[in-house]
């Protein structure tokens, strides 16, 4: 199945040279195109893709007011924000709001490839610091209760994969730490992201430190910078 | 059991010959016939000399007729009031002013002469006549109280500024009325007083300072609504009348208009205002266009370099293909470089993601650039600002680490965010070497301080005021509350 993806992007050319990058890709599929933040939130919520490749300067919406939303109405669909700026504080502000990971407007079109599929398969698309900052600042503030509780129970093996991921560790090696086979593990993070309602990586481990299933030691080990 | 004390003549005659104010007494005909050392002390005569002189020869033909007019009233059983005021011509032909009693001297039924008692008020008198003509004669509004707070004057200047005449309120305690609706303090009022500076604290928060000139005087600034027609500014000072003694026995308060200054202030100051609000509209609006504008195509110049690198056309030679590598290298540090000119110009962060977000992204560029320990602390419940709200935080907490970064020499800084119901407080502080604050914060431009200044005027644009904490030595702590 090929992998359906919205861009959002207020600037016609470069919401162009997007698509045509990403239609050269044989397992994409571009579903639809959004020039402002409105759009962005009606097209994410009715055609519910699996990836939203957002802008965040756009009239009407910023994008990331149109990611907060996005993912209110389509939680497995997974965000990449486009930004100029990789300063850490800031990518973490974009994660906050609900982005599965970013994607810097210079990068080359492979990476920009790479990433899609990397977020589709449960690797991680953030530096194994960002993910830590994240979440020990998320650790910090107080729980939110009444919050979409995961359907189905994750099974022993599910929950291992899932603290590995914390850990920042990349599917490659998480197979390797449980004898597994890499497509394994990606099933594993597809079964995972079900039974959470997640779109990517970064969504799970956010929402299994809040069910449970992850906790603080789990993420910290190996902190010393 | 009680003791009863008879006096003797001889214990009235010592009384009488020590005591401090001048008596004697005088026949029908005014020939004086006893008198005591006050009184040498008084008319500059010995009591030998006097004892062949008359009274008339001391008064001048006014204060004659008033002496005349006294007795007569005395020996009719007409009520006048005592103490009186006279003028007696003394030795060297001088005057002294002196408050005096006289009764009438009866024996057998019959009055036989008079006797007086009198102080010597002409040191004060003439000291009050000098504050009479300085007062008078001075175009500067002003008033002068005693201990008591009674207005003793009440100079021309300021019957016109308050509408209120010297006759109306000499002798009263009513100066209030010239400035308030509701009864209070003046500052001569706190001074006659010598009130706390706390005391005066309460009564003119901040707006007032100690004199440099004169000990015990205080000036302060302050508007007032009851006056004129549409209120008036006032720059008073109120100094202590003090007697030889040092005691304070009144105050004096001089008072200026300066309504038409601090109007030109309030101009400047909304001028500056709409400066800083048109420099941070424009500042947005070439970040914006630097963004939207300007780097979109260098970043389609990007991706076109790049599809022709990544080899749909494999017959690209190694050579230019590098050198297409070397354009776009070049390309994204050109658009890196715009990057951080919109940046400086506007952090995005602030916009994007939010105050709490960029301002610890300052701090943490301070721990980077300039390894200065900075924290960003939040309480209370965060909550969505309004964008102005948010700029104008973010700026005054920007300059504030400024300050550090280039004066303060600190190890240590901390920006605090306190959410309250109602307001907002920002406080930025560390541990540097502090420097000496001016008397009042708005002298602050004045002594060159416009960094604080121009957070000062951001924290009035946002409804609130800055405090400025420091001393040498003792690190800075700025604050601002808001209302929100």
């Amino acid at each position: 199945m090929k992998i359906r993806i919205l861009i959002a992007d207020d600037h016609a050319v470069l919401r162009e040279g997007m698509h045509n990058l990403l239609a050269r890709e044989k397992d994409f599929e571009v579903v639809g195109e959004a020039g402002d933040g409105e759009e962005a939130v009606r097209l994410g919520s009715e055609l519910k893709p699996d990836i939203v490749i957002m802008d965040i300067v756009m009239p009407k919406l910023s994008g990331i007011e149109a990611t907060k939303l996005i993912k209110q109405a389509s939680p497995s669909t997974a965000v990449l924000i486009l930004t100029a700026y990789n300063d850490i504080r800031y990518i973490i502000g974009l994660l906050e709001a609900g982005a599965c990971g970013y994607l810097l407007k210079s990068a080359r079109s492979n990476e920009i490839a790479g990433a899609i599929r990397a977020v589709r398969s449960g690797e991680s698309v953030l530096d194994a610091a960002v993910t830590r900052k994240l979440l020990q600042r998320l650790v910090g503030q107080p729980r939110e209760t009444g919050e979409g509780q995961t359907s189905g129970q994750l099974t022993p093996r599910e929950i291992e994969v899932l603290r590995l991921a914390a850990k920042g560790m990349r599917n490659k090696d998480i197979a390797a730490e449980l004898f597994l086979g890499l497509r394994t593990v990606k099933a594993h993070f597809t079964n995972i992201f079900n039974k959470m309602g997640c779109g990517c990586r970064t969504d799970a481990i956010i929402k299994g430190l809040r069910e449970g299933y992850i906790i603080l030691d789990d993420v910290s080990r190996g902190e010393s910078d | 059991m009680e003791t009863k004390i008879e006096l003797t003549e001889k214990d009235y005659r010592y009384l009488f010959e020590n005591a401090s104010d001048a008596m004697w007494v005088q026949d029908m005909e005014g020939n004086f016939l006893d008198g005591n050392r006050a009184l040498e002390k008084l008319s500059g005569y010995t009591l030998e000399e006097l004892a062949g002189k008359n009274i008339t020869q001391f008064l001048s033909d006014e204060f004659l007729a008033l002496a005349k007019e006294v007795q007569r009233r005395l020996l009719m059983g007409e009520e006048f009031e005592q103490p009186y005021e006279q003028r007696f011509l003394v030795k060297g032909g001088r005057t002294r002013i002196v408050k005096m009693a006289t009764n009438p001297i009866i024996i057998n039924g019959k009055v036989k002469g008079f006797q007086h008692v009198a102080r010597d008020v002409t040191e004060e008198k003439s000291v009050e006549k000098m504050l009479s003509k300085i007062t008078d004669g001075s175009p500067i509004p002003s008033f002068v109280i005693n201990k008591q707070h009674k207005v003793t004057h009440w100079n021309t200047a300021i019957e016109s500024l308050s509408g209120i005449s010297g006759q109306e309120i000499v002798g009263t305690d009513e100066q209030w009325r010239a400035f308030y609706t509701e009864k209070r303090p003046t500052m001569a009022d706190l001074i006659a007083d010598a009130a706390s500076a706390d005391k005066i604290e309460a009564y003119y928060q901040g707006n007032y300072k100690k004199s440099r000139l004169i000990d015990g005087a205080y000036e302060a600034e302050d508007f007032f609504p009851a006056l004129g027609e549409y209120g008036k500014w006032l720059h008073f000072t109120a100094s202590p009348i003090k007697n030889k003694g040092g005691e304070i026995e009144g105050a004096i308060e001089t008072l200026q208009d300066i309504t038409e200054e601090k109007q030109l202030q309030e101009n400047m100051r909304f001028y500056v205002q709409q400066v800083t609000r048109a420099q941070e509209d424009e500042r947005k609006r070439i970040a914006r266009e630097l963004h939207d504008d300007v780097s979109p195509p260098l970043l389609l110049l990007i991706q076109r370099l790049d599809t022709i690198t990544l080899g749909t056309q494999p017959k690209l030679s190694h050579s230019l293909k590098e050198s297409l590598e070397g354009l776009r290298s070049q390309a994204i540090e050109a658009l890196e470089t715009l990057r951080r000119c919109a940046q400086d110009l506007r952090p995005r962060i602030l916009d994007d993601i939010g105050l709490v977000a960029a301002l610890e992204w300052i701090a943490e560029d301070m721990v980077k650039s300039q390894g200065i320990d900075a924290h960003v602390e939040v309480t209370g419940v965060e909550q969505t600002l309004p964008v102005e709200t948010q700029l104008l935080l973010f700026r005054i907490a920007q300059e504030a680490l400024n300050n550090i970064r280039r004066h303060a020499e600190a190890s240590r800084a901390m920006v605090k965010l306190e959410f309250g119901d109602n307001s907002i407080k920002l406080t930025v502080s560390d541990n540097g070497k502090g420097f000496k604050l001016p008397e009042r914060m708005g002298d602050l431009a004045s002594i060159g301080k416009l960094g604080l200044a121009g957070m000062q005027e951001r924290a009035r644009l946002l409804g609130g005021s800055l405090k400025v904490e420091s001393e040498p030595g003792k690190g800075t702590t700025v604050a601002v509350e808001a209302p929100v």
